[in-house]
């Protein structure tokens, strides 16, 4: 693998993997300090623009499956994985307004899952601070991935649902929490 | 009634009607989408007579009984980030060396109800829109709650779609949300102070 030399914050480097993944596109590997998100990055090396669609790593797209244009389209990818509320809310904990708690036995992987999950099929846009990354859909629909949260230090994956597609509502924010054993 | 306003300052304000009347060159963002449609917490722009950057933050607010962020949108000089978005080559020259006719900035009102009574108001600063010689340019933030921009862009003939995603204030049985956008030229926004 060759790293991109790039400054970046300390606890987050992202590398383009020099083999070809399922659909034949060279991936990209983003890492932080506490687990390893992979995702393909199509056209990676032409413009620099990046795609998302893969999971943890062994993750990835079906070959031949339709990209998703939209955050609702990946919905049924995550309720096969997290618990979703009949009004589109994601997380097994309670919910205040639009921030949902999800209780995990490893927060930082489970928010780094459940983003990808989620944003399979976007484009990616990293933030200069903080290890943000957002991830855009052509309906203008986006995912948020935040290392740590404002209000409690947390993980946290934000939903931006603008077009009201499915059962998604228009925004929730979800705090990934230790579980309580 | 609870309020809650995050607009240009005065000094902000004059930075931006400082570059009426000069010449567009340029504008850019270090963390962008390869096409400059969308990019993260700043985006710059630079005329004849400033280069300024406009940046996105988190602001905590509190939403009826909930605690929550709402984004909020400064300007400031800020030559590290022009000088990143050239060394990435995310920089744009539509329109260059146009004048620039008029700026606006987009003010967005939203108000919320418990019932008939409106219990908060939330006043904020949106974006701005640049009309040049032969079209205009639109940088408005992806609504209330993110640290990002979507920035448009239309020839003379055609419509400006102005960024706008007032939708993401749900409405439920209990609370009620009613958001209005007005594009003000910055000029009746000064004050002489």
């Amino acid at each position: 693998m060759s790293e991109i030399a790039e400054a970046r914050p300390a606890r987050f480097r992202r590398q383009i993997c020099e083999h070809p993944c399922e659909s034949g596109i060279s991936s990209s590997v983003m890492s932080w300090a506490r687990g390893t998100i992979e995702l393909c990055g199509i056209s990676a090396e032409k413009n620099h623009e990046r795609q998302a669609c893969g999971v943890l790593m062994g993750g990835g797209s079906a070959p031949g499956s339709r990209p998703a244009t939209s955050v609702a389209d990946n919905l049924t990818a995550v309720a096969k994985k997290y618990p979703v509320s009949p009004g589109g809310y994601i997380g097994n904990g309670r919910r205040r307004g639009k921030v949902i708690q999800h209780h995990a036995s490893d927060p930082d992987a489970t928010a780094q899952d459940l983003f990808a999950t989620l944003a399979n099929g976007a484009q990616l846009v990293e933030s200069n601070e903080g290890g943000r990354i957002t991830a855009l859909f052509p309906d203008k629909s986006k995912v948020v991935f935040r290392p740590t949260s404002g209000s409690d230090g947390s993980p946290a994956v934000e939903v931006y649902n603008p077009t009201g597609r499915t059962k998604l509502p228009p925004r929730q924010k979800i705090h990934l929490m230790k579980e309580v054993s | 009634m609870n309020t809650t306003t995050l607009t240009f300052a005065n000094a902000e304000l004059k930075k931006i009607a400082s570059n009426i009347g000069g010449r567009w060159n340029m504008r850019g963002a270090s963390q962008s989408l390869p096409d400059g449609s969308f990019a993260v917490e700043k985006v710059f722009f630079s005329t004849s007579a400033a280069s300024l950057t406009i940046c996105a933050s988190l602001v905590d607010v509190v939403i009826g009984e909930n605690p929550d962020e709402v984004v909020s949108i400064t300007i400031h000089d800020d030559p590290e980030e022009v000088r990143l978005a050239s060394t990435r080559g995310s920089i744009y020259f539509q329109f260059k060396d146009e004048i620039v006719q008029s700026i606006s900035v987009v003010r967005d009102v939203t108000q919320r109800y418990a019932g008939e009574i409106c219990e908060w108001t939330f006043t904020a600063d949106r974006g701005l829109i640049f009309e040049l010689e032969s079209g205009s340019i639109a940088i408005c933030t992806g609504g209330d709650f993110t640290t990002d921009f979507f920035i448009a862009t239309a020839r003379k003939d055609e419509q400006l779609e102005v960024p706008d995603f007032r939708n993401l204030w749900e409405s439920t049985l209990e609370e009620r949300f009613e958001t209005t956008r007005t594009q003000i030229p910055v000029a009746n926004l000064l004050t002489d102070s």
